[in-house]
């Protein structure tokens, strides 16, 4: 009897523990589902209840952000049935706060609520980017686009700070309605190309005040290298390395050479009396003296006499001009490039700080 | 003692070269000489001369060359002189090295014999050579002019050596685009020995034909 008894209770332990953990891991989604059907059988407590367990679950199955804005929307339509103006203000201010551009079905809610958003919305100050995930531009001359999303009309103050918050640029200050295009052309207040580093696009509402949200926007950007073209072939003719022809026929070679043939004529004939005063001196050396004597006077004349210089001088010219024609051209265009800075500007997250409650 | 410290000497500048895995030279060429030998003693002259052929081989690595050379011939006596003729043979081994462009030095030992009926002269000695060589501008030549002077001299001969010593130059021939060349040379070389009671010079007109650098 006693076993039966213990039996009994370790299985309805069971039951009951089961059961808690499928109602803890019921799906977010079931959870909107469920809330949208009680607040659709005027059951807005049940309703309220529901949803915001559903919106508040922040680890495994959470809701996405189109069906968190549907949560949201219920939940205040819910609070504002319930005679909870303020919570269901709240509510619609998120949802101002996610996305400007959404607003609740006038066929489901009634004007009752569409009303009540419409001021929530008014009273959320705050903006949106709209900013393509990588840019690549020149600065000064091109630029970087964000266009921004307004929540409601309202002045706004943009800028790019450092990431530790030091003002690189100012790009607006004044009104935005529905929304707006900011550009920067990369340079800072002081009208040079920014470096490369982490920066942050800012959003602030200029009637800073409690509650009020600025945005922000962060910024990889890099230096890209300038785009150069290689040296031309050739160049090194513009630059004064030797000709491929000779130029000239300068007397200074054919005089060397005529001066190393005499002397090593001079060499064979005084040869033996310098190494042994008592050789006879071998008559044959002097056939080979004259034969490098000879050689040293031929070399002399033949470099003297070098034909056409004036057309290998002209040819040389030509192509010297051309090849420095080419350089100035690279160089000009390097030179160009190089001024040109290039900026590629990569976009990270987007946060909200909320403004006039410190630093 | 000399011989041990020039060969480290030789092999110290081959074994870096070898370290620098630089490529390979190898030249070769055949030489023809008219040799005259002028001897001298106690001021009586003789004179000898006749062909001589031989050879020389280098290997080179980066700077550094490494050289064999041999010759060999038949002196015949002149018109006054010996009555007998001798059988001229020569080796040498050296190791040279191009500090410039147009300079080269080297170093190593040579042996020559004169060889007759009765009797052997052998010299050897260790000599240290300087050569200059520079192309002539607009021609496929070159001259050259080469010194050398023995480190120390042995001789198998009852007189003490003094010093030996020579030269050499001539002009190379290297027609464009040809693996070949040619030199005409003259060359002499001079022993004195005993304080001048003997002397003895060799002079050469040769002919050379070689491949690879001259």
């Amino acid at each position: 009897m006693t076993r039966r008894l213990v039996q009994l209770l370790l299985a309805s332990l069971l039951v009951l523990t089961v059961r808690g953990k499928v109602a803890a891991q019921q799906a977010a989604t079931d959870l909107l589902a469920q809330g949208m059907r009680a607040y659709q059988s005027l059951d807005y407590d049940q309703a309220a209840a529901i949803l915001r367990r559903g919106l508040t679950r922040t680890v495994g199955d959470t809701l996405s952000t189109a069906e968190r804005l549907q949560a949201l929307t219920y939940l205040g339509a819910s609070e504002l049935f319930r005679d909870r103006r303020d919570a269901a203000l709240a509510a619609f201010r998120q949802i101002a706060a996610t996305d400007p551009r959404y607003r609740p079905s006038e066929i489901i809610f009634p004007p009752q609520v569409t009303g009540v958003f419409g001021e929530a919305r008014q009273q959320t100050k705050t903006v949106f980017f709209q900013v393509q995930q990588e840019t690549e531009f020149r600065a000064k001359t091109e630029h970087f686009t964000a266009r921004l999303v307004a929540s409601s009309p309202h002045d706004v103050a943009v800028t790019i700070t450092t990431g530790d918050g030091k003002l690189v640029r100012r790009l607006y200050d004044g009104p935005i309605a529905d929304s707006l295009a900011v550009t920067w052309d990369g340079l800072t207040e002081e009208r040079n190309p920014v470096q490369s580093g982490r920066y942050t696009l800012r959003v602030a509402p200029r009637a800073a005040g409690a509650g009020q949200l600025a945005r922000q926007l962060s910024l990889e950007i890099l230096r890209a290298k300038p785009d150069t073209q290689p040296w031309p072939a050739g160049a090194g003719l513009a630059e004064g390395t030797p000709l491929p022809l000779p130029s000239s026929s300068s007397s200074g070679p054919a005089v060397r050479s005529l001066a190393e043939g005499l002397a090593a004529a001079v060499a064979v004939v005084v040869l033996p009396s310098i190494v042994s005063h008592d050789a006879a001196g071998f008559k044959g050396r002097f056939a080979i003296a004259a034969a490098i004597g000879g050689a040293g006077i031929v070399s002399f004349f033949a470099q003297r006499s070098a034909p056409a210089v004036d057309a290998i001088a002209g040819a040389n010219a030509a192509a010297r001009a051309a090849a420095r024609r080419r350089l100035e051209q690279v160089q000009q265009q390097n030179a160009q490039s190089a001024a040109e800075v290039r900026l590629i500007v990569r976009a990270g997250p987007a946060t909200s700080v909320e403004l006039g409650g410190g630093p | 003692m000399k011989t041990l410290v020039l060969a480290a000497a030789g092999l110290t500048l081959l074994g870096s070269a070898v370290g620098a895995q630089q490529r390979l030279r190898a030249t070769g060429w055949g030489d023809g000489a008219i040799v005259q030998l002028g001897t001298q003693i106690l001021g009586a002259r003789e004179s000898q001369s006749g062909p001589v052929f031989g050879g020389e081989g280098r290997l080179g690595l980066g700077p550094v060359t490494l050289g064999v050379g041999y010759l060999e011939g038949r002196l015949q006596p002149g018109t006054s002189g010996t009555p007998q003729g001798r059988d001229l043979v020569e080796a040498r081994i050296f190791v040279s090295a191009r500090p410039l462009s147009w300079l080269t030095l080297s170093a190593g030992p040579r042996v020559r014999a004169f060889v007759t009926d009765a009797a052997t002269e052998r010299w050897v000695w260790w000599e240290g050579r300087a050569r200059a060589q520079n192309a002539l501008a607009s021609t496929p030549l070159q001259t050259y002019i080469e010194l050398w002077r023995a480190l120390s001299a042995r001789v198998n001969l009852p007189e003490p050596v003094d010093h030996v010593q020579g030269g050499e130059a001539g002009v190379v021939l290297r027609p464009p685009g040809a693996a070949l060349w040619f030199r005409l040379g003259y060359r002499v070389d001079g022993a004195r020995l005993g304080g001048g009671l003997r002397s003895e010079t060799v002079e050469a007109v040769s002919l050379a034909v070689g491949i690879g650098g001259p």
